[in-house]
C-alpha cells in the first residue's frame, strides 16, 4: 500500500469541507476523485501533500505519517500538479528542472539532465525547451506542469484537473503517458477531474465525494447509473464501449 | 534541444551565456562609471590620475584627499545602497508575486525612515547640524537600525499578511503601500512639527536620500550588512525561482513557502533600513532596477538578482554623478534624481502593463 487515509477531517476557519474520509490507494493504480463543483475535490488533494494541514486524522505515505515528515522529504515521495499554471519568464527547461529541487542539494548534477531529457522527450517538448513560460498557451503550460512533476520522480503523483486546458489529442497524450508510468514504475496516481468519461477511460477506481465524505468507491467497472445520479443529480445512462463505460446524461432529476 | 548524456547542450549553453554577458557588460560599465564618479565634481581629477591614487601612487596630495575623503566614501555607498535596495525590490517582488512592490511603493522605506528619524531624535542616537551634509551624523548605528527595522519589519508584517487574506495583486498591495507610507510620514511630520530649528532642518535634509553623507565608519557598517543579506538572497534563488510557479507548486516542490516568504521580507526589511538609516530615503531603485533586468534578461532568479544588484548599484551611482554636477556648484541629493527616473518608468509600467 502506498497510501492510507484515515478519518482526514478539514475546515476552513468554521466552513466544514472533510469529515471522516477514509480510504487506500495501491501501487500501479490510478484513482480518480469525483464530485460535483465546491464539495472539495482539490481540497482533499491540496491535504494528501500537507500544502494543507488537516485538523484531524492521518494520512501514510509508504505506511509512514506525513506529520512526521519535513515538507522536503514530503516532495521526495508526492509529487504535485497544481489547477493553476502560473507564469514567468523562466524557459521550459528551467521550470521543469526545477521538479528535481527535493533533490538537488547545490548543484544540477548529470543524473538530473538525464532525467528531465527523459521526460522532455517523452512529452515531446523538446522544441519548447528554451520557450519562456509566458509566451505559451495553456495547454503548453499544462504539459510543463506535468512535466515537472514526472521528474520529480515520485511515488505517487498528486494532479488536480490535469486536462482542464488540454485539447483532445493531448488529453489522450498526457493520460496514456501517465498510465503508461503509472504501471511500468509501479507507481500510484491520483486525480481529479470534472470530465466523467475521460476520469473513467483512464482511472483503475474512482472516489466520488458528496456531503463533506466519500460517497462512493470502487472499480471503474463497478460504478452505476444509480451512484452517479445520486452524487450529481442528473438522470444518467451508462453504456459499455471497448469494456470502459461512458456516462450519458439523460435528464436533470431532483438533486438526491 | 537533448541532453541525454547528462551534457549541457550547445542551446541552452549558448542561452546562459547571453545572460551571463549582460551581466558582464553591466559590470564592466559599473567600473567605468566608478571611476568617473570619483573623477568628476567641483574639482575635476583626470581619469588616470583616478587610478594612480586609488593605487597610492598619486603626486597630489590635493587629489588624495578629495579622493579618500570625500569621493571614495560617497561613490562606493552608491555603489552598495543601489545594490541593497535593488535587491530588497526584486526579492519583494518576486515573494509577494507583485511586480509594483518595492522597499518605495510598499511604504517600508517611511516606516524605516520614521523609524530611524524617531530613534534620532528622541533617543538621541544622531547628532543633528543644520546643514546638507552634515545633516545627521549617526552617533549609534545599532540603536538606530533596530528602530527602523522595528518600523519597517511592522510594516512588512501588515504587508504579508494583507497579501494572505486579500491576495498580493498590484492594486491592494501599492494602496497598502500608500496607506502605510502616509501613516508613516505623518508620523515623520509629527516629530517635525515638535523639532527645534536646527532639529527640523536636520530631518528634512536628511529625508532627501543622499549618499554624500557617509564617511568610512558609515560605509562599512552598511557595507557588512548589506553584504550578508545579499548572500543570504543569493543563495536562495532557486526558492524564489519555485515561488514564481505559484505557492502550490512551490510547496509541492519541497519549498517552505511561508518561511522563505516572510524571512526574504524580513531581510530585504533590514536592508532597506540599513540603508536609509545611513543616507536617508532614496525612491525607485528598488522598482525601477529589476524592471529593466527583467525585460532583457527574464525573470530567472539565478541572473535576474545579480544582475539587478549590478543594475541597482550603476543607476544609483549614474543617478548621484548628475546629482553633483547638474547645478555646479551646488551639489544636490540623489534621490531628487532616482525620483525623477523612478516615476516615469512607474507610470510606464501602469500604461504598458506589468508582467507576471
Amino acid at each position: 500500500m502506498i497510501l492510507k487515509v484515515n478519518d482526514l477531517a478539514f475546515h476552513y476557519k468554521s466552513h466544514e469541507t472533510l469529515k471522516n474520509v477514509n480510504f487506500s490507494i495501491q501501487r500501479g493504480e490510478i484513482t480518480v476523485i469525483l464530485g460535483p463543483n465546491g464539495v472539495g475535490k482539490t481540497t482533499l488533494l491540496k491535504c494528501l501533500n500537507s500544502i494543507l494541514s488537516p485538523q484531524n486524522g492521518d494520512i501514510l505515505v509508504k505506511d509512514k505519517n506525513i506529520k512526521q515528515m519535513d515538507i522536503k522529504q514530503i516532495a521526495k515521495e508526492i509529487s504535485y500538479v497544481a489547477q493553476k499554471n502560473e507564469t514567468a519568464r523562466i524557459t521550459a527547461f528551467d521550470a521543469i528542472l526545477l521538479g528535481r529541487h527535493p533533490h538537488i542539494s547545490y548543484k544540477t548534477s548529470p543524473d538530473d539532465l538525464k532525467k528531465v531529457d527523459a521526460v522532455i522527450k517523452r512529452l515531446n517538448l523538446s522544441h519548447l525547451c528554451l520557450k519562456y513560460l509566458d509566451q505559451m498557451s495553456g495547454g503548453e503550460l499544462q504539459k510543463v506542469s506535468i512535466a515537472r512533476a514526472l521528474v520529480q520522480q515520485t511515488d505517487l503523483l498528486l494532479l488536480d484537473e490535469p486536462t482542464s486546458s488540454l485539447d483532445l489529442k493531448n488529453q489522450a497524450d498526457i493520460l496514456g503517458l501517465i498510465r503508461h508510468i503509472v504501471k511500468g514504475h509501479h507507481i500510484a496516481a491520483i486525480m481529479t477531474m470534472h470530465d466523467l468519461n475521460t476520469a473513467l477511460r483512464y482511472a483503475d477506481q474512482y472516489l466520488f465525494l458528496k456531503d463533506k465524505t466519500i460517497y462512493g468507491a470502487g472499480k471503474i467497472h463497478e460504478i452505476s447509473s444509480k451512484m452517479v445520479e445520486e452524487v450529481y443529480g442528473v438522470s444518467v445512462e451508462i453504456v459499455y464501449h471497448n469494456g470502459f463505460p461512458i456516462v450519458i446524461p439523460i435528464e436533470n432529476v431532483k438533486a438526491a | 534541444m537533448h541532453f541525454e548524456d547528462g551534457e549541457i547542450p550547445e542551446e541552452y549553453s549558448r542561452y546562459i551565456k547571453k545572460k551571463n554577458f549582460f551581466i558582464f557588460l553591466v559590470f564592466i560599465a559599473l567600473i567605468f562609471i566608478i571611476i568617473t564618479s570619483i573623477s568628476l565634481g567641483s574639482v575635476r581629477i583626470g581619469f588616470f590620475e583616478v587610478i594612480k591614487t586609488l593605487f597610492k601612487n598619486s603626486s597630489s596630495r590635493q587629489f588624495e584627499l578629495i579622493i579618500w575623503n570625500i569621493r571614495l566614501p560617497q561613490t562606493l555607498t552608491a555603489i552598495v545602497a543601489g545594490a541593497g535596495l535593488a535587491s530588497a525590490g526584486t526579492v519583494m517582488q518576486s515573494v509577494l508575486r507583485n511586480p509594483l512592490a518595492s522597499p518605495f511603493t510598499l511604504g517600508i522605506a517611511h516606516a524605516a525612515a520614521f523609524g530611524a528619524a524617531f530613534s534620532v531624535m528622541i533617543l538621541g542616537t544622531g547628532v543633528m547640524a543644520s546643514s546638507l551634509n552634515d545633516a545627521l551624523s549617526i552617533s549609534n548605528p545599532v540603536v538606530t537600525l533596530l528602530f527602523a527595522f522595528f518600523f519597517s519589519m511592522a510594516t512588512a508584517c501588515v504587508i504579508t499578511y494583507i497579501s494572505k487574506i486579500r491576495g498580493s495583486s498590484p492594486e491592494i498591495m501599492v494602496l497598502t503601500g500608500i496607506a502605510l507610507g502616509s501613516l508613516f510620514m505623518a508620523g515623520t511630520m509629527l516629530l517635525q512639527f515638535f523639532a527645534d530649528d536646527v532639529q527640523l532642518a536636520a530631518m528634512v535634509f536628511w529625508t532627501f536620500g543622499d549618499v554624500a553623507r557617509a564617511d568610512w565608519e558609515d560605509f562599512w557598517f552598511l557595507f557588512w550588512v548589506t553584504l550578508c543579506l545579499l548572500i543570504y538572497f543569493l543563495a536562495n534563488t532557486k526558492n524564489y525561482n519555485a515561488m514564481d510557479m505559484g505557492d502550490e507548486t512551490a510547496k509541492g516542490l519541497g519549498v517552505k513557502v511561508e518561511t522563505v516568504r516572510l524571512s526574504a521580507m524580513m531581510a530585504a526589511s533590514l536592508v532597506t533600513s540599513v540603508i536609509i538609516s545611513f543616507v536617508g530615503i532614496i525612491s525607485f531603485i528598488g522598482l525601477v532596477a529589476p524592471h529593466i533586468v527583467r525585460r532583457v534578461i527574464g525573470d530567472d532568479q539565478r541572473f535576474l538578482m545579480p544582475a539587478s544588484i549590478l543594475v541597482g548599484a550603476l543607476i544609483l551611482l549614474s543617478a548621484d554623478i548628475v546629482a553633483r554636477l547638474v547645478l555646479l556648484p551646488h551639489v544636490l541629493p540623489v534621490s531628487i534624481f532616482t525620483s525623477f527616473l523612478g516615476a516615469p518608468v512607474f507610470i510606464y509600467l501602469i500604461i504598458k502593463g506589468y508582467r507576471k
